[in-house]
């Protein structure tokens, strides 16, 4: 059964998915460097996942821990980046 | 088995949400440019027949109902599509990357391949795993486009000519 709170989380994770996606999009074409903003966009993939599959049940299966996973290694990339400074031009 | 029918949807999603983003960037940038607009328009148009086979895709997995007439339809589709992406990427050969489009012929075309197969003769639980995998087709599309997009922008143009002068 989905209820309306479902549709509003899944929602709500697309939009920001697909605002991320365009940001990304337009920093990538106007900076010129697609692997620094690489994961900005792996993470709107990440949020779209999310999003069809909170309708499946996944928060209480053991493939949300793959998705948590996922957003470490994206979180530990970006980080790793601002780390780095310059846009990893260093 | 529910998350792996959500695993289909959620990898559909993603499939048309980035090929629209895709084709609206195509789209704007041929709109936007006065010159160097060779190449933009066939790309969209393959990213739009993507869409479409995605869109027939992840309906036949949310209503549970695989009609044999529409999957063969969507698998020559989506292989009109890789025609289509790569007799443009020759026509524009100049300004491409070459090693995502040799990344995108290798892993695109056999993934494509195999898809279709699975869809259309093979009935098994491994389709997940091709169905996935064009996750990874979607992402180097993605890649080659912008670079694509970068090589033929009018700043790069505006530089080649300085650097000529």
């Amino acid at each position: 059964m989905i209820s309306a709170g479902d549709v509003v989380f899944a929602a709500s994770m697309l939009i920001t998915a697909i605002i991320l996606f365009w940001i990304t999009l337009n920093h990538m074409l106007r900076s010129g460097k697609a692997a620094d903003f690489s994961p900005f966009f792996f993470a709107g993939i990440l949020l779209c996942f999310s999003s069809a599959l909170s309708f499946y049940g996944v928060f209480d299966q053991k493939a949300w821990f793959v998705l948590e996973l996922a957003w470490a290694i994206i979180f530990l990339a970006v980080l790793i980046r601002l780390r780095r400074g310059n846009h990893g031009n260093n | 088995m529910e998350i792996i029918e959500g695993l289909a949807v959620s990898n559909y999603l993603v499939q048309s949400i980035v090929l629209l983003m895709l084709v609206s960037v195509l789209v704007i940038e041929c709109l936007r440019r006065k010159s160097n607009r060779k190449g933009l328009l066939p790309y969209a148009a393959g990213f739009l027949l993507l869409i479409i086979a995605s869109f027939s895709d992840s309906y036949q997995t949310f209503v549970l109902v695989k009609t044999p007439a529409i999957m063969k339809i969507t698998a020559a589709i989506v292989i009109l599509a890789q025609v289509i992406f790569i007799w443009n990427s020759i026509r524009v050969w100049k300004f491409i990357n070459k090693k995502l489009f040799f990344a995108d012929v290798i892993i695109g075309t056999s993934i494509l391949t195999l898809r279709a197969v699975f869809k259309l003769f093979i009935e098994s639980g491994y389709e997940i795993v091709i169905i996935l995998l064009f996750v990874a087709v979607i992402v180097v599309h993605y890649f080659f486009i912008v670079t694509f997009l970068v090589n033929t922008s009018e700043k790069k143009e505006l530089k080649r000519g300085n650097s000529k002068a």
